[in-house]
């Protein structure tokens, strides 16, 4: 190396060791060592700490905005030594974005910053729709659908409609939420409380359910008050919304000569307001049923802020109700609910609710169903059941894997049955599917009605897992709902992670029937294991109206059938509640849409006197930065 | 790992298979399906009367198999199948034992038991419609009656 070359290096090293010294004075140097988390609730308190290197300095802490205790929060001690914790209490307010900063009293070295951020419910606010069906405790079959505004704190007002068709209903003008609160822990669990001025609902007027939320935008719920209990939806609001003009829907309920209806068509509206369609409709009683391709006719009313608006059914309304209330959750997804004003015991009205979805702006076919996944559903009213299974298309033939439990009636389940048939579809979404006879038991007829194919049917606001139908059961000895979805995914290796999952158990044995719902929050491995709320508002279980439950299962992929197929067997839950815990060997059996949607049924096999059906949906996580990536109403 | 009970490996394993029972394969098709799917047929009814026997009643905790109004008749205890609506809730019928009833219905076998399908109940004097002709059964069975106008116990 010459001379000059050295010289150049010898220069350059020098100017950037003096120029490092100049911020970083004799190799000192601070972090922060114990962060907090990404998010607290306001009041709430960690402990932080910075270390340093080179020096034992004092630490001073502060942050911004406003460094105040009321605006930013506070330190408790400050100043610290290096490595010593500090416990930041979070301002009482969700202020959002906070940057708490350790200051080296050690001269000229740089502060430290971390951002935190102070929200409620995990940063989860806006305008949410929400739907229930389910028996309250009177054993009348009900409907409640509703919009509620969440502010920050999760405080809330909103509206909604209910009706059991039997002796509580909502006025015309639906019931005022003027009050409540959203409250929920890390793992997306917790409780919304509504309080109406309906003294006839929930509690006194306080209805109270159980959440567990899918991502920031979706959440399965139970009302779990020991008044009534259902299972339902509560999905994040786009509003104002143009509602699209191609719906299918599909509704569940009890007709006015207490017997179970379950409907489904398409519809379509013109000019916003004009309404008119085809349905099928499932009543149990006449001897004709199911009644097949009815056209009605009705009008919609705008939406008001809540993304409330009424719908009038001027023909055929003897069959669908007179008057239903929907609430948006956007362009291409509403809940229906069919209202009951005033109704009383002396004059029974239908209740039945449910959802429409856009169809999009193209045209179906029996193309527009691929490999599919599916499952059917009766409500308390009926003849109990539960089918799930998997479904292969060829043009308008199938093959496919299912499972129906009808076991509460004659005892009659059957496990990963092969079946076949044929079903059909117009270029309107409108169409059917028939399972040849004797293959799933008493299960034989679907009336589909396709969905637009970017929208999620169990979850609206998700920009995947979309596309497929609703799909009511329209056998002569069973009446169901149901979703038929794609199944992208059949590989059950997918179904591993965090899932949230929720069941409707319908129990109709004559000395102590009724309804139980869960929702709750489970890992998937080897096994499903988790926990969550069942509400049991008859005190079936002798352990309260509203208990917790806990289970793990091993989970037994069905290698035999491709299907994504799982057993969930022993599916062995304990229900705590107040007294000696009840423990009860279930089995369940799952089919995957995919890694991120299951549909699960209780296994026949199992001899217990119930049926249950339900979803397993993977989790996401919850907080401001998962905010961002949904829909703002 | 020392091995202390050499044996016990292959005990818990005979045991586990001796208690699977009935270990219907994981993968095959499992069912207790019929030939025929069993349906309510409204033509096979028949009418009888009798003496309530036993009604049901809830256990005080837990859930239990369902079980059956028992009905004596001229020809024997009967086990009648009523609906979950029948002695649950609002609008449900009161019925005592020793109460004469008269119940039109269809006999079922259903669980491998040999039962009687109630549809119509006629309890008090009144008349009660529990089922629909198709065998669906009926909320509040006890806010309605055949004639069209209401009674029973709200």
């Amino acid at each position: 190396m010459n001379r000059k070359l050295l010289l150049v290096i010898l220069v350059a090293f020098s100017t950037a060791y003096f120029a490092g010294c100049s911020s970083n004075p004799k190799h000192l140097s601070i972090a922060i060592s114990t962060p907090p988390p990404a998010s607290i609730a306001p009041g709430a308190s960690v402990q932080i700490a910075a270390t340093e290197t080179g020096t034992t300095a004092s630490i001073d802490w502060t942050c911004t905005p406003g460094n105040s205790a009321a605006t930013c929060g506070s330190f408790s001690p400050t100043p610290t030594t290096s490595g010593q914790t500090t416990m930041y209490t979070a301002p009482p307010t969700a202020v959002g974005a906070v940057t708490i900063t350790a200051t080296s009293e050690a001269k000229g070295l740089a502060p430290v910053s971390v951002n935190i951020t102070i929200q409620t419910n995990q940063g989860i606010a806006g305008a949410f729709a929400f739907y229930v069906t389910g028996l309250d405790v009177g054993q009348s079959t009900y409907s409640v659908a509703g919009a509620v505004l969440i502010n920050a704190d999760g405080t809330l007002t909103g509206e909604q409609d209910y009706n059991n068709g039997f002796d509580i209903s909502s006025p015309a003008n639906g019931d005022t939420i003027t009050s409540g609160a959203l409250s929920i822990g890390a793992d997306g669990s917790g409780t919304l409380t509504l309080v109406t001025d309906n003294n006839a609902v929930g509690v006194g007027g306080t209805e109270t359910f159980s959440v567990n939320f899918v991502n920031n935008s979706h959440a399965l719920i139970i009302q779990a008050d020991g008044s009534a209990t259902s299972s339902g939806s509560l999905d994040l609001q786009t509003l104002p919304s143009t509602l699209a003009s191609n719906f299918a829907f599909a509704l569940t309920g009890v007709g006015p000569a207490g017997f179970t209806v379950t409907e489904g068509g398409v519809f379509t509206i013109t000019g916003g307001t004009a309404i008119s369609g085809t349905v099928d409709v499932n009543d149990a009683t006449a001897a004709t049923d199911p009644s097949l391709g009815n056209a009605f006719t009705g009008s919609a009313t705008p939406a008001d802020t809540f993304g409330r608006g009424t719908i009038t059914i001027t023909t055929d309304s003897a069959q669908i109700g007179n008057t239903l209330s929907y609430y948006v959750i956007g362009p291409e997804a509403i809940r229906l609910v069919v209202t009951a004003p005033g109704v009383t015991q002396a004059s029974p009205a239908i209740t039945a609710a449910g959802s429409a979805f856009g169809q999009g702006t193209g045209t179906f076919s029996n193309a527009s169903i691929g490999n599919s996944v599916f499952i059917d559903q009766a409500n308390a009213g009926g003849d109990i059941f539960a089918a799930v299974g998997q479904i292969v298309p060829t043009g308008g033939a199938f093959t496919g894997i299912a499972d129906n439990n009808e076991t509460a009636f004659s005892g009659m389940f059957v496990d990963a049955a092969a079946i076949s048939g044929t079903y059909s579809i117009a270029s309107n979404g409108y169409g059917s599917l028939s399972i040849n006879p004797a293959t799933l038991l008493d299960v034989t007829t679907f009336g589909v009605y396709m969905v637009d194919p970017a929208i999620n049917v169990n979850d609206p606001n998700n920009t995947s897992g979309g596309g497929g139908a609703l799909i009511v059961d329209l056998d002569a000895s069973l009446a169901g709902v149901g979703v038929l979805v794609p199944q992208t995914d059949a590989a059950t290796t997918s179904f591993a992670g965090n899932y949230a999952l929720g069941l409707q158990d319908l129990i109709p044995t004559t000395a102590a029937s009724g309804e139980v719902d869960f929702v709750g929050n489970a890992v998937a491995t080897a096994t499903l294991a988790g926990s969550g709320t069942l509400s049991d508002p008859r005190d079936l279980f002798g352990l309260g109206t509203v208990d917790t439950a806990t289970f793990s299962a091993p989970i037994t992929p069905d290698t035999t059938n491709t299907a994504g197929r799982s057993e969930i067997n022993p599916f062995t839950v304990t229900v705590n509640g107040n007294g000696v815990p009840v423990t009860i060997p279930d089995m369940a059996n799952a089919y995957q849409a995919s890694g991120a949607q299951l549909f699960w049924i209780e296994d026949g096999a199992d001899g217990q006197s119930s049926v249950f059906g339900g979803q397993l949906q993977a989790t996401s996580t919850l907080g401001a930065a998962a905010a961002k990536k949904v829909k703002k109403p | 790992m020392k091995r202390l009970y050499p044996g016990l490996g292959a005990l818990v394993l005979l045991a586990f298979f001796s208690l699977a029972a009935p270990g219907y394969a994981q993968t095959a098709a499992a069912t207790t399906k019929p030939t025929v799917p069993l349906r309510y047929d409204v033509s096979k009814e028949v009418t009888l009367s009798g003496t309530v026997h036993s009604v049901p009643q809830k256990s005080s905790s837990g859930l239990t198999p369902d079980a059956f109004l028992m009905l004596q008749t001229k020809s024997g205890l009967i086990n009648g199948k009523v609906t979950p609506f029948t002695l649950n809730g609002k609008g449900s019928i009161s019925i005592t034992q020793g109460e004469q009833i008269q119940a039109t219905g269809m006999m079922m076998t259903l669980q491998g038991k040999q039962v009687f399908v109630i549809r119509t109940l006629v309890v008090g004097g009144r008349t009660y419609q529990i089922r629909s002709e198709r065998g669906f059964p009926r909320e509040h069975p006890g806010a309605y009656v055949t004639t069209g106008s209401r009674g029973g116990q709200l």
